[in-house]
């Protein structure tokens, strides 16, 4: 530290000494933190529990804080980024990964006194959003651009299992010609796909979830995956168009009514609206611009209810260059043998987070409150209802009650395994208006939750009530409340 | 012996005839008349720029003759300072400085009331009204500015204003406080507070329009009537702060000084009454006090200078300095006057005719002018001497006083030694020649004569060294530096405005800003991935270890737009990488917000940014601690691919004179610094290489003349729109060719990048050159020989690198140890537009962004306060060897400049003392009254020393001297102190802290210094018999009719 003076001794030396003092006072600013002590409390985005006292939470800015002693005292690790760390696990006390901002890959032997950096199997390097110890050696972990990487020493090694695009893939069609290029070259084309979250019960079974609803399952210690299935309950009858028609008929209206507001209420739904002509209307007007203006026709009344244009997909629209596109074969996907409009439900919602009790029994939390489960070990999924509209970014399984925690700092519990999920009960749950963003336990009675500037938060009744343990209400550093 | 024109003094203490002083005193009498006239002359042609104050109102002012004037402005106050020449480069670039803020605060309960809300609805909506106000740059729950953006469900974004209606029922309200709380950044904590007792509203307002009194004064009157009214009904109350506030705020205080200069006028003359008893005594020192005060407003005004009133309170003081010199003089004649009146009775034996009185009036006063001409103008030259000291800072305010104040000392001694004298020759004699002393003072004066040569002398100089060595022990280990309260400096912290300020520091997390700018080279320089990444950690650096309380940057809005568009998952949250993707942000923010929205954080072309931390307080060591960790951090953390920079030479001996007389030497020496990064495969900056400039030392041949006309004519027609015929050497640009202002600006800025001409200063661009009225660019003519002669430098060193693209030099614009010309660094980057030289007004340049310090009220009192440290240590040690200096020669004693140093410096040190005692912070205020101070109290103890030198002269017994000069030149000390304690004590009760504070350590140095004049530095002579008392003695005793008996000792016994 560079030295400061109060007053410019040097000069004043010669002062000084007329005046035969006692010479010049030069003081030091001190450090306001100690190693190992928490200096800002910064986001956490992740936690990982080992038995009822071992905590390990990683954030923004390459911060990770440890307790080993439930909650009592933090420390600051060190860790060798500044990047933000999205995710960490610990396959026991000692052995853990973590993950984060440009293929950041880290791992410790020493329950995180010391930490090494990895190579990422992949160049330019991606984000990894997720990582899931299953032993002191092996790791899955997911990211950005369709990224799944597996290691089974240590992490000397990771290989690169990301998703990759082929002529199967639905989207193939839309690559660019340079991309055509390099994929009939040889080159591996990444799937532009978002993985959240990568979730091992063991070393056979596990569970990946990302956005557009994608869920996939292995239980074959990933060998192959096999994608999961959200069952929704809802689903439109199609509607009845007069021939030569365009506006929805008024004794449809009631019907669309109906479907705008089970929409307002499942705000994560998006719907696709598809219209066809017979017949006699292709040939009488000689293209399909009629189905197109049916299909604006419902498109507009569904807004005008209130449900937003991004959640109101139109297929099979009629192309305005037509000259590069199969017309005829268009124009027969577009003729039914009676005038209609077809409204299916996407069920396409962001999923963040997935987590299983068991091989069966798992949950999975997303964006605008979304909530899946399942009990077939992650083949079918069903939604919970949560009364919530915003986001969940994480569910713990509690002992006694699941709970799901997201933006805001809202939470719901379920004490039924996910049939209900209701708000906590006045005084059982910290109010906060910040996100939380993970919650995990480390034992079924003992469990965790982290979140925005620091925010950790306990149970040690199996997720019946919570306290916070961080930041500590009189602003002490790395002190914390714990049991 | 007598001359015959001019009787020998009938008095035993006349001096020689053949002394210098008697001989001028006696020419100067000869000649009065002459003298007079000259005295009168030289004073109307001072008095010409106050009648034309007047006259210029009338609309005729006097041709050729300036206009005194008197104004304030804040750039003066800031002295020359890598800072201050930082926030010189970037006003204006980002926004409005001109920022009012206004926290409501409700007197019970929490702010979601509706009848509340609707209150600071109104407010809002008259703060949109308020003249000139950027309605772009309002900020308030209620206003359509403030927006609060959500994701929904499907990933989408909405941005809806927060309180579109007023919430009416409880359920509203709660919905209401919900929204408020999800939203910290912006909203919860900024503009309500984290208790919810209180609601804030800013707003910016167009800078430019507010240059002048009425603007400013219109805003203020609305702003308080917004106060009144919403105060009204008692429910909240309303703290208003602000830069626009401070300034109406000082508009009217500066006003009420008028009252404290009358106040001031009417109390000397009364004091001057009470003490003198006769019209002489009153006349004569506000006839001295008035004369003088012309000299020296006259000379401010023909040298240029607009007397700022904050300062006021010196020039007052001056004057009442020459009031002072005159009471010394006034008090010697009408002391010996009384003598002269009896000596002469005695001697004729019978009471005296008129005229035997008038010539013994006429002789008195050429006596008391020979005597006190040596302690006189020693004490006025010492006085010149340290305002003169002032002029070692580089604060312009500060110069100026020097200037200007040293002069007006000056003045003094043609004002009192030469005019007193004579305005007594031309005054009819007093009636009553008793001299009247009060008793009191007689006893008091009696003691204390008693006590500097008796037995206590001793325990008088102990106890006085004692006191000595602890304020200067404590002083130098507990004195502040800069402001140690919160709130503007100038007002009281009860001021309305610093109560204001502080209510909204501890509600909203403070409002004194330091700001850091990062300094980008070209277009899109600082909306860059790494840049913001390193300023991020740099935030965070300060959070950490100089704890403010708040920080703004682009950074906040980078995350948290990249977090919303990412489904709002706070993983994203960061800031990107990639130049492209800050690009893109950057281009959704302005297109999705109001105009000018960012223009607080980032310059429309995305060349400069900056981060703003908010504290609590701007103390010196807030200020201080701020500084160091930005500094630790810069340093830590260089930024740029290739980064070149001026380093003074620092170290050796120089650093002392450079540090006592920095400004008044040449310029330091400067060498030139090269770092090259060393950049990774990822483009990340690893560490830095050093590359060696090589010396140059050639002076550069001028351009051709005839080149440089023929393009500046090319010029003028391609892009001043002038036919090329019109043009002649000598066509005034503006009024024979009509070139329109930004055509000028064009014009200049081409020739600089096309043709490489050195157009612009260090601290000016092209276009300020070209637009400045006083500058070169009237004419051709003139334009051409300012290129010809900018085109001749010294090339001191330089550094070239192919690859990179880049010249660097250091150059100077005349020869070295040319007073201070400075050291300066010209860069050229051929992978610009503008591939030509450019000056670096920051001494450094980087291919990228520079992190550069620093603006904001903190920033500019950081370098305020570090001027105010050096200023003061380096003022109070010269002016104590000024003194030493002086002393000693005048007296050919080192002992005499010891004594009177040692009793100035525990004068100074006391006072310095109590200041630290009472948390005063030493800032530019305190600076000058030190050296005013110390010349003040130099003046007491000259004019005792020399009393004494006197009167043992005559008595031959040091004690007994001493204690004479005690009861005699002691009394006329005494009263001068007390005079000038009682003109300026009122002073202290001003509303602006500035004057107050002023006054206060004036007050608390007169008093010091008059008891060291009275107490200590007899008893330090009354110890160390020094060897020229001995010296005069033998003088004396050379001179005939000497008595061993006291002379006065029958009168003041």
């Amino acid at each position: 530290m560079r030295r400061q003076r109060r007053l410019h001794g040097q000069w004043l030396v010669a002062l000084a000494l007329a005046c035969v003092f006692s010479g010049c006072h030069q003081d030091e600013y001190v450090e306001r933190f100690e190693r190992g002590e928490i200096d800002l409390y910064d986001d956490l985005y992740a936690a990982t529990a080992v038995g009822p006292d071992h905590l390990w939470a990683a954030g923004y800015f390459g911060a990770i804080y440890r307790t080993t002693d439930g909650g009592k005292h933090f420390t600051k690790l060190d860790t060798p980024t500044e990047k933000s760390i999205y995710d960490i696990d610990f396959a026991d006390e000692k052995s853990g990964w973590a993950v984060g901002r440009r293929g950041f890959i880290i791992h410790t032997r020493d329950g995180g006194d010391t930490w090494q950096k990895q190579a990422f199997p992949r160049h330019p390097p991606q984000h990894i959003f997720s990582v899931s110890a299953i032993d002191a050696d092996t790791a899955w972990a997911i990211g950005e651009w369709g990224g799944r990487y597996y290691t089974a020493d240590g992490g000397e090694t990771w290989q690169d299992r990301s998703f990759l695009m082929d002529e199967t893939h639905p989207a193939f069609q839309y690559l660019t010609d340079f991309e055509l290029e390099r994929y009939e070259a040889g080159e591996k084309l990444f799937d532009d796909i978002y993985l959240n979250d990568v979730f091992f019960l063991d070393a056979e079974h596990g569970w990946m979830v990302g956005e557009y609803g994608f869920i996939w399952r292995t239980d074959d210690a990933g060998e192959t995956w096999e994608r999961g299935k959200i069952q929704g309950d809802l689903a439109f009858d199609d509607l009845l168009f007069e021939p030569f028609d365009e506006k929805v008929a008024r004794s449809d209206w009631e019907m669309l009514f109906a479907a705008a507001e089970v929409l307002q209420q499942r705000p994560y739904l998006k719907v696709k609206i598809e219209a066809f002509l017979n017949p006699e209307e292709l040939r009488k007007t000689g293209d399909t611009f009629l189905a197109d203006e049916r299909a604006s026709s419902v498109q507009e009344f569904l807004e005008d209810e209130g449900i937003t244009q991004d959640r109101l997909k139109m297929v099979n629209p009629t192309p305005y260059d037509q000259e590069s596109v199969d017309m005829e074969a268009f124009t027969k996907k577009k003729i039914a043998a009676r005038p209609r409009v077809k409204i299916e439900v996407m069920e396409t919602p962001f999923l963040f987070d997935v987590k299983f009790k068991d091989e069966m029994n798992g949950v999975i939390a997303g964006l605008g409150g979304v909530i899946l489960l399942t009990t077939d070990g992650g083949r079918t999924w069903k939604y919970a209802p949560a009364d919530s509209y915003q986001a969940f970014f994480s569910v713990g399984l509690g002992g006694e009650a699941l709970v799901a925690v997201g933006e805001k700092g809202q939470a719901r519990l379920s004490r039924d395994q996910g049939v209900r999920f209701e708000k906590p009960a006045p005084g059982s749950f910290p109010d906060s208006f910040g996100y939380f963003r993970d919650a995990v336990f480390g034992t079924p009675e003992h469990g965790w939750i982290v979140g925005h500037a620091g925010n950790i938060l306990r149970s040690s009744d199996g997720g019946l009530s919570w306290s916070r343990v961080l930041p500590h209400e009189d602003g002490v550093s790395g002190q914390g409340v714990g049991e | 012996m007598a001359d015959e024109k001019h009787p020998q003094s009938q008095m035993e203490d006349s001096l020689p005839e053949s002394a210098i002083s008697m001989r001028f005193a006696r020419f100067i009498m000869r000649n009065r008349f002459g003298t007079l006239m000259t005295l009168l002359s030289i004073g109307f042609f001072f008095f010409l720029p106050l009648l034309n104050v007047p006259l210029e109102m009338l609309g005729t002012p006097l041709p050729g003759v300036r206009t005194f004037g008197m104004d304030t402005r804040a750039r003066d106050q800031w002295p020359e300072h890598p800072f201050i020449h930082t926030s010189d480069k970037f006003t204006g670039r980002f926004g409005t400085a001109s920022f009012v803020a206004i926290s409501v605060v409700k007197t019970d309960g929490e702010v979601y009331d509706s009848d509340f809300l609707e209150k600071v609805k109104r407010i809002t909506d008259a703060v949109d009204v308020a003249p000139n106000v950027n309605h772009y740059q309002v900020s308030s729950l209620s206003h359509i500015n403030t927006r609060v953006i959500r994701i929904e469900p499907d990933g989408s974004l909405t941005a809806e204003m927060l309180m579109e209606e007023v919430p009416e029922d409880e359920d509203e309200l709660a919905a209401f406080k919900a929204l408020v709380l999800q939203n910290p950044l912006l909203i919860y904590g900024r503009l309500i507070s984290r208790d919810h007792t209180a609601a804030l509203i800013q707003a910016g307002f167009i800078t430019h329009r507010l240059d002048n009194r009425e603007a400013y004064q219109a805003l203020f009157d609305h702003m308080m009537k917004i106060k009144a009214d919403e105060e009204a009904d008692g429910t909240a109350k309303v703290y208003i702060s602000g830069f626009p506030m401070v300034v109406g705020w000082t508009y009217i205080h500066v006003f009420e000084i008028l009252y404290f200069l009358l106040a001031t006028i009417v109390l000397l003359f009364f004091l001057l009454l009470a003490y003198f008893r006769r019209l002489h005594g009153v006349a004569i020192p506000m006839v001295a006090g008035l004369s003088t005060a012309i000299w020296g407003l006259g000379f401010t005004a023909w040298v240029g200078i607009a007397l700022d009133p904050l300062i006021l309170v010196i020039p007052l003081l001056i004057t009442a300095r020459s009031i002072s010199h005159t009471i010394q003089m006034a008090e010697r004649f009408f002391e010996d006057y009384e003598m002269e009146i009896d000596a002469r009775g005695r001697s004729a034996g019978r009471d005296l005719n008129a005229d035997e009185i008038t010539d013994a009036k006429v002789e008195t006063a050429t006596t008391a002018m020979a005597k006190l001409m040596l302690p006189g103008m020693l004490g006025i030259i010492t006085d010149a001497a340290g305002l003169m000291v002032i002029f070692i800072t580089t604060i312009q305010l500060m110069r100026n006083l020097a200037l200007f104040g040293s002069f007006w000392v000056l003045a003094i001694f043609f004002n009192v030694i030469l005019l007193h004298p004579i305005m007594i020759a031309y005054l009819p004699p007093p009636h009553d020649t008793k001299h009247y002393t009060p008793r009191f003072m007689n006893w008091v004066l009696g003691w204390a004569g008693r006590l500097t040569t008796g037995a206590a002398k001793h325990a008088v100089v102990g106890v006085a060294m004692v006191f000595l060595v602890v304020a200067t022990w404590f002083v130098l280990n507990f004195s502040t530096i800069g402001e140690s309260r919160p709130g503007a400096p100038i007002f009281w912290p009860d001021h309305p405005f610093n109560v204001a300020t502080a209510q909204i520091a501890e509600k909203f997390g403070g409002v004194d800003q330091f700001t850091v700018f990062i300094d980008g080279d070209q277009k899109g320089a600082s909306a860059n991935g790494a840049v913001l990444q390193r300023m991020e950690a740099m935030e965070r650096h300060m959070k950490k270890y100089a704890d403010p309380g708040a920080s703004v940057s682009l950074v906040n809005f980078i995350r948290v737009f990249w977090d919303v568009n990412h489904y709002g998952d706070p993983k994203w949250g960061f800031v990107p990488d990639s130049a492209s993707a800050i690009k893109r942000i950057v281009f959704q923010l302005v297109s999705n917000s109001t105009p000018g929205a960012l223009r607080p954080y980032l310059t429309d072309e995305q060349e400069d940014s900056n981060i703003t931390f908010f504290f609590p307080d701007h103390k010196g060591e807030t200020i201080r601690k701020a500084v160091h960790y930005a500094e630790e951090f810069i340093e830590n953390n260089p930024m740029g691919r290739v980064s070149t920079r001026l380093r003074e030479d620092r170290g050796g001996a120089l650093d002392v004179a450079y540090y006592m007389l920095g400004p008044l030497l040449f310029a330091r020496e400067k060498n030139m610094e090269v770092f090259i990064a060393q950049i990774d495969e990822v483009q990340e900056i690893q560490g830095y290489d050093q590359a060696e400039p090589y010396p140059v030392g050639e002076w550069t041949e001028p351009v051709d003349r005839a080149e440089v006309e023929k393009n500046v004519i090319d010029a003028l027609v391609k892009l001043g729109n002038v036919r090329r015929d019109k043009i002649t050497p000598t066509s005034h640009l503006f009024d024979d060719l009509n070139i329109k202002k930004d055509r000028i600006d064009k014009i200049a800025r081409l020739l600089s990048a096309k043709f490489d001409y050195r157009i612009e200063r260090l601290n000016k661009t092209a276009k300020q050159v070209a637009l400045d009225p006083s500058g070169p660019w009237t004419s051709v003519d003139r334009i051409v020989e300012d290129i010809v002669d900018r085109s001749v430098y010294y090339v001191i060193e330089e550094w070239h690198d192919e690859g990179l693209a880049i010249t660097a030099q250091t150059i100077r614009y005349c020869p070295a140890y040319w007073g201070y010309c400075e050291y300066e660094l010209w860069v050229k980057n051929d992978k610009f537009k503008d591939s030509s030289f450019n000056p670096q007004p920051t001494g450094s340049w980087t291919r990228g962004s520079e992190f550069a310090m620093a603006g904001g009220l903190m920033g500019i009192l950081g370098a305020v306060n570090e001027e105010v440290e050096r200023g003061h240590v380096a003022n109070i040690l010269l002016i104590f060897l000024i003194v030493f200096t002086f002393v000693g020669v005048s007296y050919r004693s080192a002992t005499a400049g010891i004594v009177i140093v040692v009793s100035l410096a525990t004068g100074t040190l006391l006072s310095l003392f109590y200041m630290a005692m009472r948390n005063t912070g030493l800032n530019v205020n305190t600076l000058p009254v030190q050296s005013v101070g110390v010349g003040i109290g130099v003046d007491y103890s000259i004019y005792i020393t020399d009393r004494i030198r006197q009167e043992y002269s005559w008595c031959g017994d040091l004690d007994e001297g001493i204690r004479r000069a005690i009861r005699t030149t002691g009394m006329a000390v005494t009263f001068t102190a007390t005079t000038l304690v009682g003109g300026i004590g009122a002073w202290i009760f001003s509303e602006l802290r500035f004057q107050a504070e002023m006054a206060q350590l004036l007050v608390i140095l007169m008093v010091m210094n008059m008891l060291g004049a009275i107490l200590l530095v007899p008893a330090w002579f009354s110890i160390l018999r020094p060897s020229f008392f001995a010296a005069s003695l033998g003088q004396e005793a050379e001179k005939p009719g000497v008595e061993a008996e006291p002379p006065l000792a029958s009168r003041t016994a």
